[in-house]
């Protein structure tokens, strides 16, 4: 026992060691401060919170869970695009390979859809929680909005992945959202007023989203790029906005 | 407590990573490969007690080393066609069918009616049997699938399923323009069509289209009982009479030698009416319609297979001449054109039809006009 | 509620802190291993949907939005497309948006407190919980051609024929718009004159409105479930 412990005490002492970590482990204040402060992914929190912050039933770590799926979906879906081609030709012939051919590839899928449902689940409680606790009050208005963006982003990310299997169900979904679409007023040609900017079916917002007048090889490209790139870079915006905005407006919310 | 709560989730993360682990290397279809795998090892330890022959039990031996180390894999056949959503489907055509139903003997000899014309690494499985092909767990591989003849019939309800499947049948052949005409005389179980015989027709078709019938049925329904007795068909042997089936049956079959029906009835040139037969009998005249129009190969009359060809009598030449008996050219003038003749002379020197042909033939043919 | 008690002790001791390495971070963690483990066991029990391959010719019926949307496609019954699809949704992410500006009641920050903001957390429940029984009607009660089925009774094309719709006259339209927004918005600031004085007048318009509208859905709702009224205006433009 003695001999291991000489030679972690060796190990830790030596240079290469100390050159990849900064302070030691030893449960000590100064270390625990460090051990935020030092750590690129940890320093997004302060090195003190408020003790009733910390409560479980305070936050219920809904905004922490959301991020969390959030990159779990990045990873799930970056080794997904790996194997998935947005091609009308062959994108649901990927699908049942990723099921049942690519190792894995089961869960990947099928764990990125639902985390993808549990995302826009856990960003709804998360809503309500902040309400609830009053946190989106002085001076933390703008943070609210930042979150209502997020949430309207978080809707339009898995809406927006729907289609790609490129099933009967993406399919009909995407039909039946983009139809909405057409209906906005002035903008979509089978809204009112589409006369007045001389709005028609070619030219209107059911176009611009779906890249053609039918659900078709554009539409699976358009919805594609907003799906993987587009959007995540907006939401991944925003959330910066919106954590460097916690921290900026006074730490996690608590009595005034 | 936070501590025993993060042991326990972190068990739980583990146990749950291990159930993927699992999944990935137990997956469904392997359990049919182990199964197969021990079963063929188990056939072959038994053989190897029995053989003391040098040189098979050396060739056992290797196969079981095989077998004893099997690997277990996705076994695929990747099939010829166009594919792409207008077609509505995607991604290269794949049957995956023998990853579980990996004994292809037992395949083999449970198809052997298609097996030789449609063999597995060509047409795959899906063509006849439905379902998706791609898919490897039972639930989705056998949606809609049709596991046996009697689902495949019930598959048939309009002619075009059939015809679809023809289209397919030539989009999978290896052969540089294959048509789906080149596969009309199959059925939708991809068998050989059957040949229902001239009576089912006669049962409606008698009094329908009148002339085209009796006019068949007279000369050429007679046609087998003309050449029964042309002495060369009586001296013949079976190979030289198979030459005479070929032309003068209907659903003469050329590896078995058999014919189905005696004389060219209507199936010689309208094709196996199975279908027609079926859609007829269901009450589906319009579906028997299509099938109809689409099935009288009457390229079967001549070009370079049909019977209509020049000098299809010449073998006949040898056995006349070399019979003292018979006019040396009768392999060319039919005995039915002399009986012909000879009752025309008759008519000439005002002779009795009634009476006309004391020795006249068993068959009943007379000569319309 | 009862947290309302913990909330004024900690109003009293705010500024006890701890340190976020390990009380805050270990949670995290924890919570983010729990949440990865009930991804992993579902995904492997439960598939991801996967139907045939998209066909344009063959329509789903009923063809259905993802759930978080069908909230959306269920109005899409009481009101036109433009109305259900675009103006609701905008309203309520613009009136989300405008909640902190809106409401100026500083009590009750950091912690479940109900008796100080009855009327805030009253409206947002409400809000929060149609929208969700909305989404439940529309996954659960809606089959073929969008009729309503009760999640125990199987889908059939076979219901009855809806009754036939009424449009109410455009004078009786506009009067009842009138007297539904004009009373709305004034009996209220008579009734609560202190609240709408601490509120201002633009913050007062500004809620009154947006609560008129969330409840002018229901009254659609109610109107078109009991009246089986179509439409309440009508203008060769649009309709409401």
């Amino acid at each position: 026992m003695n001999l291991i412990l000489f030679f972690i005490r060796k190990l830790t002492e030596t240079e290469m060691w100390k050159s990849v970590f900064r302070h030691g482990y030893t449960d000590t204040p100064r270390n625990r401060a460090l051990q935020t402060i030092s750590n690129v992914w940890l320093h997004l929190h302060p090195v003190k919170v408020p003790k009733h912050a910390v409560k479980i039933t305070y936050t219920w770590c809904l905004g922490g869970l959301t991020f969390f799926i959030f990159l779990f979906l990045t990873v799930t879906g970056v080794l997904l695009m790996f194997y998935y081609v947005p091609d009308v030709n062959r994108a649901y012939a990927d699908m049942i390979d990723l099921m049942y051919v690519v190792p894995l590839g089961r869960l990947l899928r099928t764990s990125h859809r639902w985390a993808g449902h549990a995302m826009v689940i856990t960003v709804c409680f998360h809503m309500l929680r902040v309400f609830l606790t009053g946190s989106y009050k002085a001076p933390r208005q703008f943070n609210w909005v930042l979150g209502v963006l997020l949430l309207v982003l978080t809707f339009l990310l898995s809406f927006t992945g729907y289609l790609l299997p490129w099933d009967q169900l993406g399919y009909w979904a995407i039909m039946v959202g983009t139809n909405m679409g057409a209906a906005t007023p002035v903008m979509g040609y089978q809204g009112p007023f589409a006369d007045l900017l001389g709005v028609k079916i070619n030219n209107d917002v059911r176009f611009a989203l779906l890249g053609g007048t039918q659900i078709d090889a554009p539409s699976l490209l358009r919805a594609y790029v907003w799906h993987c790139i587009g959007i995540p870079i907006i939401a991944g915006a925003l959330m910066i906005l919106h954590f460097w905005r916690v921290r900026k407006d006074g730490g996690i919310s608590g009595p005034l | 407590m936070k501590k025993k709560l993060f042991l326990l989730s972190s068990i739980l993360l583990l146990v749950s990573s291990l159930l993927w682990v699992k999944d990935m290397l137990e997956p469904e279809w392997k359990q049919y490969q182990v199964e197969y795998y021990e079963q063929q090892r188990k056939a072959v330890e038994k053989k190897l007690q029995t053989t003391s022959d040098e040189k098979t039990v050396a060739d056992l031996e290797t196969k079981l080393a095989k077998l004893q180390k099997p690997k277990y894999e996705i076994k695929q056949i990747l099939l010829k066609g166009d594919y792409g959503w207008a077609q509505q489907s995607n991604g290269q055509k794949t049957d995956r069918c023998m990853t579980c139903h990996i004994d292809e003997a037992k395949l083999t000899a449970s198809h052997e009616t298609v097996v030789k014309e449609f063999p597995f690494d060509i047409y795959g499985c899906t063509v006849c049997h439905g379902g998706s092909g791609r898919s490897l767990d039972e639930e989705h591989a056998h949606h809609g699938i049709f596991k046996h003849k009697r689902a495949m019939r019930q598959r048939l309800d309009h002619a075009d399923d059939l015809f679809d499947m023809w289209n397919e049948f030539a989009t999978l052949s290896l052969e540089e323009g294959a048509e789906w005409a080149s596969y009309k005389n199959h059925t939708i179980t991809g068998e050989k069509a059957i040949y229902m015989g001239s009576g089912k027709c006669m049962r409606c078709h008698t009094g329908l289209t009148a002339p085209h019938v009796e006019r068949w049925k007279r000369v050429k329904f007679e046609s087998f009982n003309v050449i029964k007795e042309a002495p060369d068909y009586i001296k013949g042997d079976e190979d030289y009479r198979e030459k005479c089936y070929e032309c003068h049956t209907t659903g003469y079959n050329k590896e078995t030698g058999t014919y189905e029906e005696e004389g060219i009835t209507c199936e010689a040139c309208h094709g196996p009416g199975e279908v027609y037969a079926f859609f007829m009998d269901r009450g589906q005249a319009t579906e028997g319609q299509k099938i109809a129009k689409i099935t009288p190969a009457y390229n079967k009359c001549g070009g370079t297979e049909g019977c209509h060809r020049s000098r299809r009598h010449e073998m006949r030449v040898k056995f006349f001449r070399d019979s003292k008996k018979h006019d040396d050219y009768e392999w060319f003038k039919p005995k039915y054109k002399r009986i012909v003749t000879e009752a025309l002379e008759e008519k000439k020197s005002g002779g009795d039809e009634e009476g006309y042909d004391p020795t006249a033939p068993k068959h009943r043919i007379r000569f319309v006009r | 509620m009862s947290n309302h008690a913990e909330a004024e002790v900690a109003n009293n001791n705010k500024t006890e802190k701890v340190f976020s390495w390990p009380n805050l971070v270990a949670k995290e963690f924890i919570a983010a291993i729990l949440c990865t483990v009930i991804l992993l066991v579902y995904s492997y029990y439960v598939d991801a949907p996967l139907r045939e391959l998209a066909n344009p010719g063959e329509p789903e019926n009923p063809a259905k939005a993802p759930w978080y949307f069908l909230g959306l496609q269920e109005i899409l019954v009481y009101f036109d497309p433009w109305i259900a699809g675009v103006v609701v949704p905008s309203i309520i992410i613009v009136g989300l948006m405008a909640i902190p500006y809106i409401d100026v009641n500083p009590k009750g920050n950091g912690g479940y407190c109900f008796r100080e903001r009855k009327f805030a957390i009253t409206v947002f429940l409400f809000g929060f919980i149609f929208w969700y029984v909305l989404i439940i009607v529309g996954t659960y009660m809606r089959g073929p051609f969008w009729a309503f089925f009760w999640p125990w009774e199987t889908w059939s094309f076979d219901f009855p024929t809806p009754p036939p719709l009424m449009s109410l006259p455009n004078w009786l339209g506009i009067f009842a718009l009138l007297i539904y927004f004009g009373l709305g918005m004034l009996i209220p600031a008579v009734a609560f004159w202190k609240f709408a004085k601490q509120l201002g007048f633009i913050r007062y318009n500004i809620t009154m409105s947006l609560l008129l509208l969330m409840m002018g859905v229901l009254v659609k709702i109610a109107l078109r479930l009991m009246f089986n009224i179509k439409y309440i205006l009508q203008t060769p433009w649009f309709n409401i």
